[in-house]
């Protein structure tokens, strides 16, 4: 991806209100020519609004959206150059699937072989060129999806913005529908807006991700960096599974923080890894796959940083092929989960439930997060 | 089959007691007996007091019915009202089904009652309201006025009776639509009015037709209230078999509502298919 | 759903029609007939707008009275009847299989779209004193006194010497039987429709905690259709209130209706103030009735969520 291009898309400070309620909060980001964007978050965080803010079908209440660098404020969507994939395909169920893809350019009136040579390239492009006569009706959720896709890509538009587009679809189909999206943007080359709540589905597909909460721009990253170094508590728990731990007291103690915690007790961490931004009580995180168990902890501390540990009963075992995730129920209350490899797991299903056992991570693997990194 | 027929019937299988499939039978029998009595006494060949007693098959009071001028103007007056009516009836229940179906409007819980009130008003009381509007406004068309012109009074009041009837089809219609079809017709480059002629029209269509077939039958049943907006020149077909009726009961009568006893058969069976059309694309 | 006002035009043009229409040929008509009861007649044809309330208070003379009376009970009992031969009917549909249900409902339907003229004559055939009814009477009775000659005891005609035919024209059980004849599918259908959306496990939790079927039928499922009772007889009584042709026909001016006298009034009598007061009346019982029944049924939505 070249970072220098510039974007094609840029929102610039937009906010949506309906009524009083305020679904969008001063959003601003860019999206780059030829990548998969995603729009994540949970529902009602305002993810589809932003994307009909973009398509048009939405207008802001304040800020603006500039497509190709041309601001597309007071342009409706009939104008723009961005096409989109509803969320039910919206399917028009009285035409065929040709003439549902030629609907589009039947309405920008070019010339019938013109149209004709488009559809049939479309389709090809969506494996559909068998099915061109069949009505909505004859066809599955899947081949809907492909007529909506193949409907808005024959537009060549600049932007494909599609709304929640695996949802509508069964799990199998999913996952092989994702991989296929992301070769049908490869081949194409066109940036893709992707809105979603299923956080597997835009690790695995985007460029870059958004994640919004109530109308409110949390982070936007690659997917690497969002599991990596999540900015805030919520970020953290929504992508991947987490292990975390409230802080009670905080105390500054020379060139270290000591962090009171239920669970884990005391823990002294240097004062420079505590979060810079953010507000709210802070949360220790540590993802289970960084967890190690057993019956002791190592003496000698792996990286610079030194361990934590804690000891604990083991509770369940829960299998999951490959690995297992192995919960520590903890003397200070609550439980923490490990993933453990089979082998691991294997001599673990050997002790008795209930038995001691200590759990340790690296403190460099540990995040300090805040409850809010972007509230003032 | 057979196997299922064997199955005991649930606790809750009520159309299975025999007590409550007589009940049923029964009351089917009471709706039908004097339709079916009508239709076999409209073959018997008695030429007074037709339906006291049989006296053998003709076909001589239908060919009797067709002959007799009156009836048949009769008829052809209630045909062209129904159809002149239907049209404007389903062009006004549709503009008033996209009315309530798209708009948010201040009063529109007072618009919509006012649009049923023609559905549940007593029919005597609207009869009664609309001639004295024509009579009092001086909106009686002159009796010499070319046909269908004639009607105009009939018709604007069937009109006036069947559109909100046709509106709540229509409108029935409208609540499956998915309003993401209009979106994505805009998104693809369409203009308000091509949303609506390319995407909304093709599915209101269903809708249209079982609009316009009620509004149909509606018309060509009305009695109360053409009673009182015809005129001595303006007889529609219950108005002539009524007079007939009051002035005696005769075998002619009999083949006469048979025939409209058939058109409104055809009639539903066409609504009938045209919903069974439907119905699986949802 | 969007503002009208951020397409103004589209609405106008949507709207415009229905509204002046309805407005022109329906709620001015009204509107006159409202006037004219405060009217008083002037020679023929002219009506003089005086605001008297002498055509209300005429609605209090002994005749008047008598005919809403009549009009009342009339409508009560067919209602009544209607509601109880429904209810089995409208089950016997409900729980039928899915591919009977339609052809059942249709049996029940199609009588309603046959013109009311010719239904209330083809019952004028039937109940005549030599018509069908009367036929199938006259056997029974032939059929019982042959039985009770069978077992010895013909000579004491114990169903009287001779077979007398039953008078229904003229008469108030010929206008009722017209009543229930023409309105018995309007009651079928609310109490249809309510059935079929109650859900079957409240049966059969009553049932698994004990109830009989009869107590189940009158504690579960009787209270939990009322919804649909309640349309039905609205749906079936005020139309019958305020029906003409079924008395006319088979009343034969012996049994009036409301109806009928407003129609005299503006037919032969000549008297449209005192008409349009009459209408005026059915029209407020009407309004009465639909508020009452939108208000229980406001009332059941209400139950219905807190219940959740």
């Amino acid at each position: 991806m070249n970072k220098s291009e510039s974007p094609i898309i840029s929102v610039k400070g937009v906010t949506k209100r309906f009524g009083s309620f305020t679904a969008l909060q001063d959003i601003s980001l860019d999206i780059r020519p030829g990548e998969i964007f995603a729009l994540l978050g949970p529902s009602g965080c305002g993810k589809s609004t932003l994307l009909r803010i973009i398509a048009g079908l939405e207008t802001a209440t304040e800020g603006s959206v500039a497509i190709d660098g041309q601001d597309m404020t007071g342009i409706p969507a009939n104008k723009r150059p961005v096409n989109m994939v509803f969320q039910s395909y919206a399917v028009f169920p009285h035409m065929s699937v040709a003439d549902n893809v030629a609907y589009g350019l039947k309405l920008e009136r070019r010339p019938a072989a013109e149209i004709r040579e488009k559809v049939a390239e479309a389709l090809a492009q969506v494996h559909l060129s068998d099915f061109a006569h069949r009505k909505p009706d004859q066809l599955s959720g899947g081949q809907r999806q492909r007529v909506a896709l193949a409907r808005a890509l024959v537009k060549r538009p600049k932007v494909l913005l599609l709304d929640e587009p695996l949802s509508a679809l069964d799990a199998k189909l999913r996952d092989a529908m994702r991989l296929e999206l992301v070769k049908l943007q490869e081949s194409v080359g066109v940036s893709f807006v992707i809105v979603t709540h299923d956080q597997s589905e835009a690790l695995a597909m985007a460029d870059r991700i958004a994640v919004l909460k109530d109308g409110v721009l949390r982070q936007l990253d690659s997917p690497a960096a969002l599991y990596k170094r999540p900015v805030d508590r919520f970020v953290a728990d929504f992508i991947g599974s987490i292990n975390m731990f409230a802080v009670s007291g905080q105390r500054a103690e020379g060139g270290q923080a000591r962090l009171e915690t239920a669970e884990l007790g005391a823990i002294a961490v240097p004062s420079d890894h505590l979060p810079a931004a953010g507000q709210g009580a802070l949360t220790l995180a540590v993802r289970p796959e960084r967890v190690k168990v057993g019956a002791e902890a190592p003496k000698e501390a792996q990286g610079e940083g030194g361990l934590v540990s804690v000891v604990g009963r083991l509770g369940d075992v829960a299998f999951q092929g490959n690995s297992s995730i192995v919960e520590v129920l903890l003397e200070g209350g609550g439980s923490l989960s490990a993933l453990v490899s089979e082998a691991e797991a294997d001599h673990l299903m050997q002790a008795e439930s209930g038995s001691p056992i200590t759990a340790w991570w690296a403190l460099d693997d540990m995040l300090i997060l805040p409850e809010n990194a972007t509230a003032a | 089959m057979a196997r299922e027929k064997r199955e005991p019937a649930g606790p809750f299988d009520y159309s299975r007691k025999l007590s409550l499939r007589l009940v049923f039978f029964l009351g089917s029998i009471f709706l039908y007996a004097p339709i079916v009595v009508l239709v076999i006494f409209s073959f018997n060949n008695s030429r007074r007091g037709g339906n006291v007693i049989w006296k053998g098959f003709t076909t001589k009071y239908y060919e009797k019915a067709f002959h007799n001028d009156a009836l048949m103007e009769a008829f052809i007056n209630s045909l062209a009202i129904a159809f002149i009516s239907t049209l404007i009836a389903v062009i006004l229940g549709a503009l008033t089904a996209v009315v309530l179906w798209r708009f948010r409007f201040p009063l529109k819980p007072v618009f919509e009652g006012m649009v049923s009130l023609p559905i549940v008003i007593p029919e005597i009381c609207m009869g009664v309201s609309l001639a004295v509007f024509f009579s009092s406004f001086g909106l009686y068309v002159p009796r010499d006025m070319p046909f269908p012109l004639n009607l105009t009074n009939i018709i604007i009041a069937h009109i006036t009776f069947s559109f909100p009837f046709a509106a709540m089809v229509i409108r029935t219609r409208l609540n499956s639509f998915n309003r993401e079809m209009e979106e994505a017709a805009k998104d693809l480059g369409a203009t308000e009015f091509q949303v609506f002629r390319d995407i909304l029209l093709p599915h209101m269509k269903p809708g249209l037709v079982a609009g316009a077939l009620l509004a149909f039958t509606l018309s060509l049943d009305d009695f109360v209230i053409t009673f009182f907006t015809s005129g001595p020149n303006t007889v529609t077909f219950p108005i002539k078999v009524y007079s007939m009726v009051r002035f005696s009961v005769t075998p002619e009568i009999n083949a006469a509502s048979t025939i409209l006893i058939l058109i409104t058969l055809l009639v539903t069976f066409l609504a009938m298919r045209f919903q069974s059309f439907e119905e699986p694309r949802q | 759903m969007e503002s009208y006002r951020k397409n103004f035009r589209a609405f106008l043009a949507f709207f415009t029609p229905p509204f002046v229409w309805l407005v022109l040929f329906f709620f001015v008509p009204l509107g006159i007939i409202w006037l004219y009861s405060f009217g008083e007649t002037e020679g023929l044809t002219k009506i003089r707008l005086t605001w008297t309330l002498e055509n209300y208070k005429r609605l209090l003379e002994p005749e008047i009275i008598s005919l809403f009376w009549r009009s009342v009970w009339l409508s009560v009992i067919s209602t009544a009847v209607c509601i109880v031969v429904s209810y089995p009917i409208a089950m016997v549909i409900a729980t039928a299989k899915p591919k009977w249900k339609p052809w059942l409902l249709l049996v029940i339907i199609l009588p309603f779209w046959t013109n009311l003229l010719i239904r209330t004559y083809a019952l004028l055939n039937i109940l005549g004193t030599r018509g069908r009814l009367n036929d199938l009477l006259h056997w029974l009775w032939s059929a019982g006194d042959r039985a009770l000659s069978l077992i010895g005891l013909g000579d004491y005609h114990l169903l009287g010497e001779r077979f007398m035919p039953v008078k229904f024209l003229g008469e108030p059980v010929g206008v009722m039987i017209g009543l229930v004849y023409v309105y018995l599918p309007f009651a079928v259908l609310p109490i249809y429709a309510s059935l079929e959306r109650l859900d079957r496990s409240y049966l059969e939790a009553s049932l698994d905690l004990g109830a009989s079927q009869w107590r189940t039928f009158r504690q579960i499922l009787l209270p939990l259709s009322s919804g649909g009772i309640n349309t039905a007889t609205v749906i079936t009584f005020i139309p019958m209130l305020g029906s003409f042709l079924i008395p006319d026909l088979l009343g034969r001016g012996q049994v009036d209706m409301i109806a009928n006298v407003i129609e005299r009034q503006f037919k032969s009598g000549n008297d449209w103030p005192f008409g349009s007061a009459l209408s005026l009346f059915l029209l407020y019982i009407t309004f009465i009735l639909l508020a009452l029944q939108s208000f229980h049924a406001m009332r059941q939505r209400k139950r219905e969520e807190a219940r959740g």
